[in-house]
């Protein structure tokens, strides 16, 4: 039975607003969704609405910078986590935040902290150079995200506050726990710039399944449109690290889940993967909250644990289809 | 007859210069806070954590063998918690007193007799155990329920000193249902929880670290300026047990 | 209707290309060959503005063509380079349609020219290589372009496939304007195109008729081989030996 693309875009719409609604309901104490108390309500309205508001923002974030990197760089295998803009956009918040430069909450934050993201894409380009290999990305990347990890290591090590060094690991896997109406308003703004951009430039990025010399010649000015995407990725990954920490993958798998769909068309990939991604978030949210005992597991874990078996599997495929 | 009289002075005097000379190195931070306070004449070497401590007198070794033997100490003071590899080592060159850290009041029982052993400490620990008795006496007439609020997301269960202390006052730790000892809490189940007072145990709040975020929600944020709201003092939540009194005020939110 | 001035593209040992100077008219499908390394590539990219370093200048229809925005070479200019993978795994209407500019029954007009029509839900993996390249060349095509540059579109293709896109190529020139292909068949380049552009070493040695070019001097120079041609009505065939006889 062969779905068209309405109804494959209906029956996943309908499935995130399934999975979100189980999230809703999942949480760190029973409510009485019925009857609930004052306590409750406030309960509902300021820890779980922004809780499912943030995954389906932060999941959006991720699946479009995703796609645009994959569809820029045509390449199925890249993705701002394993490339190391996420690593870079965390130092400079870690830089922020830990020493003061900023307060916890402020709009500061992302403007500042997407002066990381823009290093991390810019370093991506000059190391993989423009006609790299997927590997040549991925090695790139390892590298990026190995250097800017120690970075992030050494700036936690020499914050002030005692706490500060054994949190490393938290930025590393990011977590939706404990988060606010603050942290939404955090990853909102470079969202909603980003979005635009993408939608602008959206032809280009359907263009680059040819080269990009092909490109050139369908009459895209291939490096202002290029700096623009990446923009759009710096300031989406920016917004999804400044407010949950690094989630690794989940731009990886949100395209991948959207060709394994049948959709290969670069319009498809890249406006259905903030759908796909939204539902890959929500179902490792929820997991993780289910699974949690006291302590709650980042969801980054998950993530991680699902995307780095699927990046094996590309690889080999990748490899398979050389040989 | 004066013979016997003179070599019994003398064994007197050896003695109690034998005791004025004794060498004690703690290997507790807190320790390092109880023997000065009690017995600054007998203490030659501390942890050193606390900078303010050290002096002429009281050097630091940093938990290094070299550093404390180099102070030829005849007896060194450590916790049940300090490595027991190092005290094993110790123990070859010199007497070791291993003091329980009391999460009851049996066990602090115990950490009072033990400490009573040594002359010049026991005068020193009867009058610290009757300070907490008289302070938890005088809690008792208003009952409260309470909850200590850590970074990381813990509180104390029971099984924990600072239960211990507020059970005692008859007043409800609203963390005990949650487990023993260190215990997790979710943001929803202290939200949740309706105590008469918060008490904030640990927080660096002047920087910033994910180990605050539950300062750093609105919800809370709010629950915590409506109610009462103490901030326990590091000193004295490091110590607990050696800060009994104080830390027992603090809780009561008389500090 | 194209006129080349001066062309030259630096190189690492040599320059790519040097003193390029000429002029074509419309209507033409125009072969350009030479050997490997003597600079068909270039001087195509060069032609469709894809080489930054190109030096010189480029009027097409009287106008400083290397000036224009990308926007207006678009208009005029069709693109096939020489190795074209497409990344994705889409359809054939999909590709042939990539930049979304016609609408449905010009696209079914146009996959029916270049016989695609059989073959427009099936995905690039799906099809041969001769298929696929018959796809890029409708896709370079569909603006109906009045420069159409392929590099090698021949090359690797089946003999019915190579057949098949020279005449297409043959055809859009009539139709649409002028067409540059480099290709290495030289029987192939005779049979199929107006004129011929011989490239050595970077320069243009010779251009005009096919066998204005195709000398014995041109190509025992430019190939290392001598030739026997065999010209009928439906076509022409050769037999080249090599000038450097490999002993058995």
């Amino acid at each position: 039975m062969k779905l068209s693309q309405r109804q494959c875009f209906i029956i996943l719409f309908a499935i995130v607003i399934l999975l979100s609604a189980l999230q809703l309901t999942v949480g760190g104490s029973s409510i009485n969704w019925w009857m609930p108390n004052a306590l409750e309500k406030d309960i509902i309205w300021d820890i779980r609405v922004p809780r499912t508001l943030l995954t389906w923002l932060i999941a959006s974030a991720l699946g479009l910078a995703g796609a645009v990197m994959q569809l820029l760089l045509r390449n199925p295998l890249a993705e701002p986590g394993i490339t190391g803009v996420s690593g870079c956009a965390a130092l400079v918040t870690i830089a922020c935040l830990y020493f003061g430069w900023l307060p916890a909450f402020s709009f500061g934050l992302p403007a500042l902290a997407l002066v990381g993201g823009l290093l991390g894409v810019s370093l991506l380009m000059v190391l993989a150079g423009r006609r790299a290999s997927p590997t040549r990305v991925i090695l790139a990347g390892v590298a990026i995200a190995t250097m800017s990890s120690a970075a992030m290591g050494l700036l936690l090590y020499l914050a002030p506050n005692p706490f500060a060094f054994q949190e490393w690991a938290f930025w590393h896997m990011g977590s939706l726990a404990n988060k606010s109406w603050h942290s939404v308003m955090l990853a909102l703004p470079g969202i909603v710039l980003a979005f635009p951009i993408v939608w602008l430039g959206r032809r280009f990025l359907y263009a680059l399944t040819l080269s990009e010399e092909t490109v050139a010649t369908m009459g895209f000015n291939v490096a202002r449109y290029r700096n623009w995407m990446l923009l759009a990725v710096a300031l989406l990954t920016t917004a999804s690290v400044v407010a949950v920490g690094v989630i690794g993958f989940v731009g990886l798998l949100a395209p991948h889940a959207v060709r394994l769909l049948g959709f290969n068309h670069p319009k498809y990939v890249l406006w259905l993967s903030p759908v796909t991604a939204i539902l890959l978030l929500i179902s490792f949210d929820t997991l993780a909250q289910l699974m949690s005992t006291a302590r709650e597991l980042p969801v980054g874990i998950l993530a991680a644990l699902v995307g780095a078996p699927l990046l094996i599997v590309l690889l080999v495929r990748e490899r398979n289809s050389h040989a | 007859m004066r013979f016997k009289g003179l070599v019994a002075c003398l064994f007197l005097v050896f003695s109690v210069a034998a005791e004025a000379s004794s060498r004690w190195v703690s290997l507790n931070q807190c320790l390092d806070y109880l023997l000065i306070d009690w017995a600054p004449e007998q203490v030659v070497g501390i942890t050193g954590l606390d900078e303010t401590l050290i002096n002429e007198k009281h050097r630091a070794h940093f938990g290094r063998l070299e550093n404390i033997l180099r102070l030829q100490p005849d007896r060194v003071f450590a916790t049940e918690y300090n490595n027991p590899k190092l005290i094993r080592l110790l123990r070859q060159y010199t007497e070791v007193e291993v003091l329980p850290q009391p999460s009851s009041l049996a066990r602090y029982d115990e950490w009072v007799t033990q400490l009573s052993q040594y002359a010049q400490l026991a005068p020193h620990a009867r009058a610290h155990q009757q300070q907490l008795e008289q302070a938890m006496k005088q809690a008792q007439q208003v009952a409260q329920k309470v909850i200590i609020l850590m970074p990381n997301q813990f509180s104390w269960g029971t099984a924990s000193w600072a239960d211990e202390l507020i059970s005692a006052m008859h007043w409800k730790n609203l963390a005990a249902p949650f487990g023993e000892n260190l215990v997790s809490l979710t943001l929803e189940e202290v939200i949740k929880l309706t105590p008469d007072r918060y008490l904030l145990e640990g927080f660096s709040r002047a920087h910033y670290a994910l180990a605050n975020e539950w300062l750093y929600h609105p919800l809370l944020r709010e629950h915590l300026e409506k109610t009462p709201t103490q901030q326990i003092p590091p000193r004295l939540s490091s110590c607990p047990v050696v800060f009994a009194d104080d830390y027992l005020k603090a809780i009561q939110g008389k500090l | 209707m194209l006129e080349l001035d001066d062309l030259y593209l630096a190189g690492i040992s040599r320059p790519r290309l040097q003193h390029i100077n000429l002029k074509l008219t419309s209507n033409q499908l125009i072969g350009v060959i030479g050997a490997n390394g003597a600079g068909k590539s270039s001087l195509l990219r060069g032609i469709a503005a894809v080489e930054p370093q190109l030096k010189g200048h480029i009027r097409f229809k009287h106008q400083d063509w290397l000036r224009l925005s990308h926007r207006q070479r678009q208009k005029y200019l069709g693109y096939l380079p020489q190795t074209e993978a497409p990344e994705w795994d889409i359809r054939i209407d999909e590709l042939v349609n990539l930049s979304a500019q016609v609408t449905h029954s010009q696209l079914m007009k146009h996959l029916e020219k270049y016989a695609l029509l059989t073959l427009k839900e099936r995905r690039v993996s799906q099809v041969s290589g001769g298929e696929r390249q018959r796809a890029l060349l409708a896709r370079a095509t569909l603006s109906e372009p009045q420069l159409l540059i392929c590099d090698e579109p021949v090359s690797g293709l089946d003999v019915a496939h190579q057949l098949t896109i020279m005449q297409q190529l043959h055809n859009h020139a009539r139709t649409h304007g002028l067409v540059l292909a480099a290709i290495h068949d030289l029987a192939l380049a005779a049979r199929f195109c107006d004129s011929l552009l011989l490239m050595h070493n970077g320069e243009l040695v010779q251009s005009g008729e096919p066998f204005e070019v195709l000398t014995e001097k041109n190509l025992a120079h430019c190939f290392g081989v001598q030739a026997e041609w065999f010209c009928k009505d439906n076509g022409v065939g050769w037999i080249p030996t090599p000038l450097q006889a490999v002993k058995d």
